[in-house]
């Protein structure tokens, strides 16, 4: 407890670039196993300090921090029985800190706190790095897989491709009359195509009959005066201004005018 | 011709427009009432869009003028007579106010044709094609329906899937709308022509 304290204090009165820790610790480096623990922590702590220094102003070392963490975290099993006796030689070297670190990770007992600072003030570089490939995440849409279906971008894009087709098709079927009963898209893509068939086979009839309708009109002088507003209202124009009519005709015309009015909201 | 059709429609129909314009605002607010979602989402849809009583009014008006424009114009015709359901198809497409690939590909056309005449070039890979049929490659059944309706849907050969299912629902709809207009327009046209022509020598 003490010892961090101080080593704390002493730290952050140092200069944050200078990594060797003899030149701020006073007492010599030994070897004994008890001081050499103790040593352990306190290098752990300083390690862990220095990182936090190194991370903190060099955003440009991060990537190379990460690396030093993740082969640090490989060398966790080589590195366990050196970390103590070399923890003296290695004091100046990067590698040799990161070293110690992962030494003291694996000394559960008394490097609680250190782990805990040097988690703390590895948690910057090291997110990141345990999960390369989770950063690019934070853009993606989080979607909830139904169950049974594959997550897979691919799949996802997939299947709303689908979706949309499908949805397409059952408006195209509400149009066209009859294809409610087809299930499938080859049978409604059938019926489909016979229907726009059958609607070009009925612009055709029906073109023909009002070019026969033109031709005659065209051919009587008086129609070309008429000049109707409104096709609704050219029924009334036209027999307006006959009081006088045939009588076969009169009540034809009559039915026919009334038909025809009310075509449009019938055939609605 | 096209182009100087569209400015006939406007001179012509000035007067009959005004008439028109007030009857056509009036419907097309209580449309607008009733059909906006605030996303405006259901305006779009073909069913709506081709059903509504403003689009008939205004296909039947703009068909009637072009029917009288070419009763007009061209009376000897010793070719092949398409020329009313070019007519109408043309008007339909126009009506479309050009936010389809059909009615776009239905406009092109006309003018292509204008511009350049008809001549046929012999195609190069029509080889291939034989060879093709001669090997007998057959497509799934879905592709091959799908071939089919890219060519009856006007400008829709290259046209992915989806969109092709959306022009052919629009293109559905609009030919719905015309076959309705056509048929009641040939009627009136006919009562016209027949009370006309017997009640001409008295009326006027």
């Amino acid at each position: 407890m003490d010892p961090p304290l101080i080593n704390e204090n002493s730290f952050s009165a140092a200069n944050p670039s200078s990594y060797s820790l003899t030149e701020i610790w006073p007492f010599p480096p030994s070897s004994s196993t008890a001081l050499g623990l103790r040593m352990a922590n306190l290098t752990d702590r300083g390690g862990s300090l220095d990182e936090s220094n190194v991370t903190e102003p060099s955003g440009g070392n991060g990537n190379g921090n990460r690396k030093g963490i993740d082969l640090s975290s490989e060398e966790d099993d080589s590195s366990k029985t050196v970390s103590t006796t070399t923890s003296a030689h290695d004091l100046n070297d990067l590698n040799g800190k990161r070293r110690k670190i992962s030494g003291s990770r694996n000394e559960n007992s008394e490097s609680r706190v250190e782990i805990e600072a040097s988690s703390a003030a590895k948690n910057k570089p090291a997110e990141p790095s345990c999960k390369p490939s989770e950063p690019p995440m934070q853009d993606y849409i989080h979607v909830r897989a139904r169950r049974g279906q594959a997550t897979d971008s691919h799949s996802l894009a997939e299947r709303a491709r689908r979706d949309k087709i499908s949805e397409r098709m059952k408006m195209l079927q509400d149009l066209v009359p009859g294809c409610n009963k087809v299930i499938g898209k080859a049978l409604a893509l059938d019926e489909i195509i016979n229907y726009i068939q059958s609607l070009h086979c009925q612009v055709e009839f029906l073109s023909m009959k009002l070019e026969a309708v033109n031709s005659r009109m065209s051919m009587s002088p008086a129609i070309e005066s008429l000049h109707p507003k409104d096709p609704f209202d050219a029924t009334g124009m036209i027999f307006g201004p006959q009081p006088t009519r045939d009588y076969v005709q009169g009540p034809q015309s009559e039915w026919l005018h009334m038909q025809v009015g009310g075509s449009f909201k019938r055939a609605m | 011709m096209a182009s100087n059709q569209t400015n006939c429609d406007v001179s012509s129909q000035q007067e009959p427009n005004q008439l028109r314009k007030k009857r056509r605002k009036s419907t097309q607010t209580t449309e607008s009432h009733l059909q906006n979602d605030g996303t405006g989402e259901a305006k779009n849809q073909p069913t709506v869009r081709w059903r509504t009583n403003t689009a008939r009014r205004i296909y039947s008006s703009k068909l009637l003028e072009a029917l009288r424009r070419s009763r007009r114009t061209t009376s000897p015709r010793g070719e092949k007579t398409r020329e009313v359901r070019e007519t109408a198809d043309r008007v339909l497409a126009v009506a479309a106010r050009g936010k389809t690939r059909w009615s776009r590909a239905i406009l092109a056309k006309r003018a292509r044709l204008l511009r350049v005449k008809k001549v046929k070039k012999p195609k190069v890979g029509c080889d291939r094609m034989l060879q093709e049929s001669e090997k007998r490659k057959k497509l799934p059944a879905v592709e091959r329906k799908v071939k089919v309706l890219s060519r009856l849907v006007p400008g829709c050969r290259k046209v992915s899937f989806l969109n092709l299912l959306e022009e052919a629902s629009d293109y559905i709809a609009a030919l719905e709308m015309q076959v309705k207009v056509m048929t009641t327009l040939s009627e009136i046209l006919a009562v016209a022509g027949g009370g006309a022509g017997v009640g001409g020598g008295s009326s006027s």
